[in-house]
């Protein structure tokens, strides 16, 4: 705990920016996966960074881990450029995709590797081991060998043996990309969890929305090997700022009024079968339903509007028979003006 | 319904369908009729005749008719493990210390060239790199070992080239050297394969990971790298310290200098004249072989697999 306490105490004097990128440029032939990142962490922050497959986000989490290297730009880790040094002298430490559990080991000397290979003694690394066990609610596991172990279990194991070093940051790798729904959702409060009892700043790389808005403080959403947006989840839901980020996250409600385009989230949309009275402020607009999805709690409504464009409104089953289910039935859907953003429209983005 | 209506006609159609719904009902026949006949086969071809080998090394031979005498006795192994006369115990060591030197050399040599083929060389030169190291195989045995004597006669194409860098000639026809040299060579391949087929199953993180907890190049290659390829020399180690041990052509044709037969090369020279005896010195790399698995076991290399 003195370490903690230590680290408390750091915050204090130094600059609280944990990890730097300075324009990060990175190509493998004629493919720019990373095409001039800037992004900054915050020291006990949790990072996300979202995109879609191959728009660089794991690509930039290599580069700090170090297993690639940049063809332009800096890495700052704490306040030092370590863009020109190998991943062994990084204080950075990354639970991967795949876990990466050393087979030929038993849990105890996987977590005790770090250690081990940084020369710190027998009775330290003990306690150490065991500690980091606890935190992943993993006591007693020590002997096992990681091919004895659950998708879960060995998760956890890779999480123990990355926090047993006490690394400035740690890296993670979409690692709860292979754990079903229900593990999936377990484990994301878990990570959170633990990611506060140890108070490491944690870089987390996912393509899941959901799961990006559930456990980040901050959000990069990545697309192309740019970044499209920095912000908490309230920001990036709420309010984003290109037509990628309005689609990525959530789902892409975006209309063309006036020479205007926004985007409004389609819980912000009420959906009314009759012409009924309408609440003052609300701007209307009629439309056909072209499409009714049940997902159970809600319902999803895909409609074309008369004015040109279509949008989805998502309705809660309050009641049974709730819904307006009938394809082809003619709606008017109503929303606040306040609810709408303005983006700018990036055909580049866009595709 | 078909299989009804098929029944009625009472055609070979019918039959068929009859057949295959019993196997049908009864995996265990289905499995059965697989893997009998096979299993037969190998039983019968090739574990009675080791058996057979076995049981005659304790026969013995009418030293007048040199007849086959069916008298069970343990004259052959006494021969073998003599104490008063060493000269089989020499042929025994000797031949273990050369299948263990060729597997050493063997699985150095292996390694460097299956690292770069399993994990930096291109698609093509892998390709390129696989016929080169599978292309000796392709060609007879006899006319690689005839190349090789050529190669280290007194007047080949060695002495050749060592004579014209200035260097001393060398005698290496009919000695141990030689036939280390070509034992080395020939059970290459065997070495090379297992051991690529381990290296290519380590995944990348394997290494990023043991790298990212502070490990530089030599522990890796220490921690991570070898326990996990252990299992690939292992396994070439079963082939070339076994070719090894049998083998009875290179002896004759490489060595047959002075101190230089194998187990092979005596039992051969046996076969003619007394059978039970080259049956009885057969045993010896059998048993060889047996502990060396067991040796391996004890190591855990299996453990990885």
């Amino acid at each position: 705990m003195t370490l903690e306490a230590r680290e408390r105490a750091e915050v204090a004097v130094e600059p609280a920016l944990d990890v730097a990128l300075v324009s990060i440029r990175k190509h493998y032939g004629d493919v720019v996966a990373v095409d001039g990142v800037d992004l900054e962490v915050l020291r006990g922050e949790f990072f996300t960074m979202l995109g879609p497959s191959g728009s660089g986000k794991t690509t930039t989490l290599r580069l700090i881990a170090g297993f690639e290297r940049p063809d332009a730009g800096r890495i700052m880790l704490g306040g030092e450029d370590v863009a020109g040094r190998p991943p062994y002298e990084r204080d950075v430490n990354t639970v991967f995709q795949d876990y990466a559990l050393f087979p030929h080991m038993t849990v105890g000397e996987n977590v005790a590797y770090g250690l081990k290979v940084k020369g710190v003694r027998k009775a330290e690394r003990e306690t150490r081991v065991t500690d980091a066990l606890r935190t992943v609610r993993l006591e007693g596991y020590d002997a096992r060998k990681p091919s004895q172990l659950s998708g879960g279990q060995r998760q956890r194991v890779a999480l123990a043996r990355a926090i047993v070093n006490h690394p400035r940051v740690l890296l993670l790798d979409e690692p709860l990309g292979a754990l079903d729904l229900k593990l999936r959702q377990e484990m994301q409060t878990e990570l959170k969890r633990i990611q506060q009892e140890v108070g490491i700043t944690f870089v987390y790389v996912t393509h899941d929305q959901e799961e990006a808005l559930t456990m980040s403080d901050r959000i990069a959403v990545f697309n192309h090997g740019r970044v499209e947006q920095v912000g908490t989840p309230v920001e990036v839901y709420e309010h984003p700022a290109s037509e990628f980020v309005a689609g990525f996250v959530g789902v892409s409600n975006v209309l063309e009024r006036g020479g205007r385009r926004f985007t409004i989230r389609p819980e912000k949309i009420t959906l009314e079968s009759g012409d009924g009275p309408r609440a003052p402020g609300y701007v209307t607009e009629a439309g056909v339903v072209r499409e009714v999805i049940y997902v159970g709690s809600v319902t999803r409504h895909v409609v074309e509007l008369e004015s040109g464009g279509t949008l989805t409104v998502v309705r809660q089953n309050t009641e049974p028979g709730s819904a307006v289910d009938a394809q082809g039935q003619r709606v008017v859907l109503a929303w606040r003006p306040e609810n709408t953003f303005t983006i700018a429209s990036d055909k580049e983005v866009t595709e | 319904m078909a299989v009804d209506v098929a029944r009625e006609a009472g055609s070979l159609r019918g039959a068929r369908l009859r057949v295959s719904a019993a196997f049908w009902r009864r995996p265990w026949l289905k499995l059965a009729a697989l893997v009998g006949p096979p299993v037969g086969i190998y039983t019968i071809v090739y574990v009675g005749s080791l058996a057979v080998l076995l049981a005659s090394g304790f026969w013995a031979v009418n030293a007048f008719t040199s007849e086959t005498v069916h008298t069970w006795n343990l004259g052959n192994f006494r021969t073998i493990f003599s104490t008063t006369d060493l000269t089989y115990w020499r042929i025994i060591g000797r031949t273990v210390a050369m299948a263990a030197a060729v597997t050493v050399t063997d699985a150095v040599l292996a390694f460097p060239l299956a690292y770069f083929m399993a994990r930096l060389a291109m698609p093509r030169l892998r390709a390129l790199l696989f016929v080169a190291v599978l292309l000796p195989l392709w060609s007879s045995y006899l006319v690689r070992i005839y190349s090789w004597r050529t190669i280290l006669s007194t007047s080949g194409a060695l002495n050749w080239v060592l004579t014209g860098l200035g260097l001393p000639a060398q005698h290496l026809s009919g000695t141990n050297w030689a036939m280390w040299l070509v034992f080395s060579y020939i059970w290459l391949p065997f070495m090379v394969l297992p051991v690529f087929a381990a290296i290519e199953r380590i995944p990348d993180s394997y290494l990023e990971a043991s790298g990212d907890l502070g490990a530089r190049a030599g522990r890796t290659f220490r921690s991570v790298m070898l326990p996990l390829v252990l299992p690939g020399f292992v396994a070439g180690s079963i082939f070339t310290f076994a070719l090894t041990l049998g083998d009875f052509i290179t002896p004759a044709l490489i060595g047959g200098g002075p101190g230089t037969a194998m187990i092979g090369s005596t039992v051969e020279a046996n076969v003619g004249l007394n059978v039970p005896f080259a049956a009885a010195l057969t045993a010896v790399p059998v048993a060889i072989m047996g502990l060396y698995l067991m040796a391996a076991k004890r190591l855990g290399a299996f453990e990885a697999l």
